[in-house]
């Protein structure tokens, strides 16, 4: 029987107009991926700005490029869409690999902020 | 299960009225479009409060019978407003012809919010609470091209050179294995209504 | 482009939206524009294919554009379909050629 897991990972944004990787590595006891979503303490800034690519033991789920808006959530969407389902994805290598790219735009201003990677899943033991 | 997989499309608008062919390259393994969404980055600072309205005196205590609505708000909270900023059509070279035709929307940060500046129930000309997740297309795709047009009418509605990004987002249906991956849009369940 | 290369071209895309030689007819449709006239075409179900470059007028259509004397377009479009909108730029006459594909009504019971 599966237990629910859940874990936030932070990604420090420090410079404007960047790429940051991320690799995390999962506890061997994750062995699926379900859910995720991008938080952030500046969200008006990851709305704007961010863009993102996301691998899941080197499979695809949102390639370079992808816009952080699209996987946020705010008061109107369902509450069973705040995180965005994967179908169930198992973890294999136990990797994740986030890149959140940070653009230029002309409404706001850069400061640092932190981007957090939200993920569910299941684990055994 | 086969796997859907997200192809994005990325081109700059750079000045007013511009008109923008491009194409989307499709993986070989394609068998069907699912769905589109889009996206754009402003790259030119927008000015958030909406273009005023007949001559700029919403105020105007007795305004010309050919004049637009007084909307003026009583209740004044944001005046933010989502700006329409062009036009995107999509042609398959199949016999879909032109499959999907929309109008680009700029959302604003927790624009989605309840617009109260308007009243409390009234229906806000501004707030433009979108769907979220891809419009549905489901064509099947013989080509591994897509043609696209992107027009803009912000920046010829504003008669400004507006610069901005947009994203088109492809979601396609490949012949590959899911390994489990099955995203939300595609497992969500259809209103039925059962007779 | 030319007149060969619009009936090699309209014989393919036809071909790659299931229509087979005989399920359409192609004429020749001359347009002669008056000085700043503008005209509409309604070409539903209907593609019309421009024969040559014309100057001086701009053409627009459901899916496609072309204006030779439109800076701020990265393309121009020879296929166009629906409303077609024809404006003449000059004061004098103008002239755009077209070849026009029309789908015979079997066709559209297949």
């Amino acid at each position: 029987m599966s237990k629910f897991f859940s874990r936030d990972y932070d990604v420090q944004i420090t410079a404007a107009a960047q790429t940051f990787r991320k690799t995390i590595e999962l506890d061997k006891s994750v062995k699926a991926i379900t859910h995720y979503t991008i938080l952030s303490n500046r969200e008006d800034l990851a709305y704007y700005r961010g863009s993102f690519k996301l691998d899941i033991n080197k499979d695809e789920i949102a390639p370079d490029g992808y816009s952080v808006k699209k996987v946020m959530c705010w008061p109107t969407i369902p509450p069973d869409a705040r995180l965005k389902s994967i179908g169930r994805r198992e973890t294999g290598n136990g990797q994740i690999q986030f890149e959140y790219t940070d653009s230029n735009d002309g409404l706001t201003t850069f400061q640092p902020y932190v981007i957090t990677l939200s993920v569910e899943g299941e684990r055994e033991d | 299960m086969s796997r859907a997989r997200l192809i994005i499309k990325e081109f700059t608008i750079r000045r007013q009225g511009e008109i923008h062919f491009f194409q989307v390259r499709l993986p070989k393994n394609a068998t069907h479009i699912i769905g589109i969404e889009t996206d754009a980055l402003m790259i030119t600072p927008l000015d958030v409060s909406p273009p005023p309205l007949g001559d700029g005196r919403p105020e105007d205590p007795m305004p010309p019978a050919a004049a637009p609505a007084n909307r003026t708000p009583f209740l004044k909270w944001n005046d933010k407003s989502n700006p329409v900023i062009g036009k995107l059509k999509l042609q398959s070279l199949d016999r879909h012809n032109i499959f999907f035709e929309t109008w680009v929307p700029f959302v604003h940060f927790s624009a989605a919010m309840p617009d109260m500046s308007y009243g409390l129930f009234p229906k806000s000309p501004h707030t433009l609470i979108l769907p979220t997740g891809p419009r549905t297309v489901g064509i099947p795709c013989n080509n591994t091209v897509v043609y696209g047009m992107y027009s803009d009418s912000i920046g010829e509605e504003r008669k400004m050179e507006i610069r901005y990004k947009v994203k088109v987002f492809v979601w396609v249906q490949t012949t590959e294995a899911d390994k489990g991956v099955r995203y939300g849009f595609e497992t969500k369940r259809k209103l039925e209504v059962k007779l | 482009m030319n007149t060969e290369l619009a009936l090699a071209m309209i014989k393919g895309r036809m071909r790659d939206m299931r229509y087979g030689t005989k399920d359409y007819t192609t004429t020749f449709k001359h347009c002669v524009l008056q000085g700043a006239e503008r005209r509409e075409i309604e070409a539903y179900n209907e593609l019309y294919f421009l024969e040559h470059d014309p100057e001086d007028v701009s053409i627009r259509s459901d899916f496609g554009f072309f204006d030779l004397s439109f800076p701020r377009v990265n393309e121009l479009k020879y296929e166009h379909q629906g409303v077609i909108q024809l404006q003449n730029l000059s004061a004098s006459v103008s002239h755009v050629r077209f070849i026009q594909v029309i789908l015979k009504q079997q066709a559209k019971q297949q």
